[in-house]
């Protein structure tokens, strides 16, 4: 498939418009760093999610040099465009090896590759080291189906190796924003850590353990250094699931992100345990620089929150929102209408207990029953009704109809715009 | 929900129809009075996150101190002003970036029909139509060039004139970019089941709430208190 003193690989990012895959940036510095591979090209070209498959397959298809590897990382929003672009892709380039991997198709291997007959394998799980071995493992003429923690095709077959352990030493990964050239101001995220300390139903953020993998503070600083010294960088986000996730690691990163502060960084869209933020909490968040934070309670109905894991203690809420308030941080309150135990009038008690909190903005969205989740694994037990195609938008529940969630989801949104236009206050970001 | 006082700013006939208020001439209140009242809103708010005013009755953009009645609400600590008018002064002479400067945030758009020979010869002026959706745009490009969140609302009055008309008036505000609409039975107009589900669908289907002025609907907002 290449010859073997060159491997030219492209990795699509498809990505929310402003936005560039992180996972790709990680992955090219992953590839690039493998002393195995013969010398290797690795560009990392970025759609947005509303360009059109055949502009994207275009523009794959005039790359110079000539991918013989590409690859996507497909979430549930880009799913069918990568779909469409591959399939385009492949019939004009049937000997470009494509591979994806992501949240969506990690779960569903042998599905994707079923149903996908323009994909050649998918990578479950991280990608860092799985990547670079299917990729060596390619250039060897070997059987990408017996790399750990990759599906693949075996002629007519489809196939698995072993399932792979996530990486146990999170500072052996390279750094994709070390090398420069990734950060871009209000789109630029870092991570700290993986894992979630939350089992969410719906969430596959956890991957099904709550174990914490966490990065150096030596390397958190450097990588931090990196993105907040960006020529014409103002403002980032971090994607830790828990940015609070411990009063000693917040207080770490204030003293971290403080300089920077400072100098006029600031921090947006941290998401937070939001019962745990008193008032010191909120200190340590407005020293971080973090002018507004996301949280729940995605729900307020008994039924649902058991359904899910998740537990909810509307107090505790409130008092972190006031908190939050009063240090200047505005607060993003979600909601996820047609989970399981939810009836109508749950929803409506929660849109109203979020707006009642007045924290800055509420945002209603529709369950997502996401390949690899719990929600995903219950389904049939639960009586969720959802679409198989991405983004896999539930379409009933035992307690709430069709017609129910279409009609909740537009009285979400009404109230949601409502709430939102209003004269600026002080911690409207 | 989030709730909004209503104040008027003028007496003006249930319905802008022409057919079943021949000739009603409005009668504005001083801007004095109305910020009287708008002061005691913001004094005794109680209502969830706010305070929150709908300016309603007359005609806006009629009454000679629109400026004074929006800056003064902003002044007194309104953090939602709304406006119920027809939009079709907003296209001229700045008026809607003024307004948003100002502070207002709401619009609540007055229809009575989904086209224009139906709407036009309903208010009894020719161009009406036209005049309000270009308001809406204006109001809507004048917000999103400020940096300010707004939401448009639409409201139809319903009367023996337009009970066949709603279900192409929802249509026409959602595609204006009403999020929501608000239909107002004149007294003694009844509003049958097969039209109101035609409403209804109409709103669901393009994305807009639907809700009954005075009935025991769920609403995105709701209109309390009637001042003056």
């Amino acid at each position: 498939m290449t010859s073997s003193d060159r491997l030219v690989v492209a990795l699509a990012g498809v990505s929310s418009p402003g936005y560039r895959s992180l996972a790709n940036a990680y992955l090219r510095e992953a590839v690039k760093a493998d002393s195995r591979l013969p010398e290797v090209w690795v560009a990392t070209p970025e759609f947005p999610t509303t360009t059109d498959p055949w502009w994207i397959a275009y523009q794959l298809l005039e790359l110079d040099p000539v991918p013989d590897v590409l690859g996507f990382s497909v979430v549930c929003w880009n799913a069918r465009t990568v779909y469409e672009a591959v399939r385009i892709v492949k019939s004009v380039r049937p000997d470009c090896f494509v591979v994806v991997g992501g949240p969506e198709v990690g779960a569903i291997a042998e599905q994707v590759l079923a149903e996908q007959p323009g994909i050649d394998a998918v990578v479950r799980g991280e990608g860092e080291r799985t990547l670079p071995d299917l990729l060596y493992s390619l250039v060897r003429g070997g059987d990408p189906a017996s790399v750990p923690g990759v599906t693949a095709r075996d002629g007519e077959r489809i196939a698995s190796g072993p399932d792979r352990p996530a990486i146990e030493v999170l500072d052996s990964v390279a750094s994709p924003f070390s090398a420069g050239g990734h950060a871009t101001d209000g789109s630029a995220y870092l991570e700290t850590y993986r894992g979630c300390p939350h089992r969410c139903g719906y969430c596959y953020e956890g991957k099904g353990e709550t174990r914490i993998r966490s990065y150096s503070w030596e390397r958190i600083a450097s990588d931090i250094e990196a993105v907040a010294s960006t020529p014409g960088m103002r403002s980032f986000s971090f994607i830790d699931p828990v940015f609070n996730l411990t009063p000693d690691r917040l207080e770490h990163l204030a003293e971290l992100m403080e300089p920077w502060v400072a100098r006029g960084i600031r921090l947006h869209t941290i998401e937070v345990d939001i019962e745990r933020i008193d008032d010191t909490a909120a200190a340590l968040l407005a020293r971080a620089g973090v002018v507004s934070v996301e949280t729940g309670p995605q729900s307020v109905g008994s039924e649902a929150l058991a359904a899910c894991g998740r537990s909810f203690d509307a107090e505790k809420f409130a008092a972190g929102v006031r908190a939050c308030r009063r240090a200047g941080i505005s607060v993003e309150c979600d909601l996820i209408v047609g989970l399981p135990g939810d009836t109508a009038d749950d929803v409506l008690a929660g849109i109203d207990f979020a707006i009642g909190l007045d924290p800055g903005k509420v945002q209603l969205s529709t369950l997502h029953v996401l390949p690899g989740t719990d929600l995903w694994s219950r389904a049939a037990e639960l009586g969720l009704v959802y679409d198989r195609q991405p983004p896999h938008e539930v379409i009933s529940t035992p307690q709430i109809t069709y017609g129910e969630l279409r009609r909740l989801e537009v009285l979400g949104n009404a109230a949601s715009a409502v709430y939102r236009a209003r004269l600026s206050r002080k911690d409207d970001r | 929900m989030i709730a909004f006082a209503e104040v008027s700013i003028g007496e003006a006939p249930e319905t802008p129809c022409v057919r079943c208020a021949k000739g009603t001439a409005a009668a504005m209140r001083p801007a004095a009075s109305v910020l009287q009242d708008v002061t005691r809103v913001c004094d005794s708010w109680s209502d969830g996150p706010g305070p929150n005013v709908a300016l309603v009755g007359a005609e806006p953009f009629a009454h000679p101190e629109l400026p004074l009645l929006v800056q003064g609400a902003a002044r007194a600590g309104c953090e939602r002003i709304r406006l119920r008018t027809d939009a079709g002064a907003l296209p001229s002479g700045g008026n809607a970036a003024g307004v948003v400067a100002a502070g207002v945030r709401h619009l609540e758009v007055v229809l009575l029909g989904g086209v224009a020979p139906v709407h036009d010869a309903l208010v009894g002026r020719a161009g009406a139509f036209d005049a309000a959706l270009a308001g809406v745009a204006a109001f809507v490009s004048a917000a999103g060039a400020a940096g300010s969140a707004v939401a448009v609302t639409g409201r139809v009055p319903v009367c023996r004139h337009n009970r066949d008309e709603v279900a192409g008036a929802v249509a026409a505000l959602a595609a204006a970019g009403a999020i929501g609409v608000e239909l107002a039975p004149a007294a003694g107009t009844a509003l049958d089941e097969d039209r109101l589900r035609s409403a209804r669908e109409t709103a669901v289907v393009n994305g807009v709430w639907l809700h009954v002025a005075g009935a025991r609907d769920l609403a995105p907002w709701r209109l309390v208190g009637g001042a003056s």
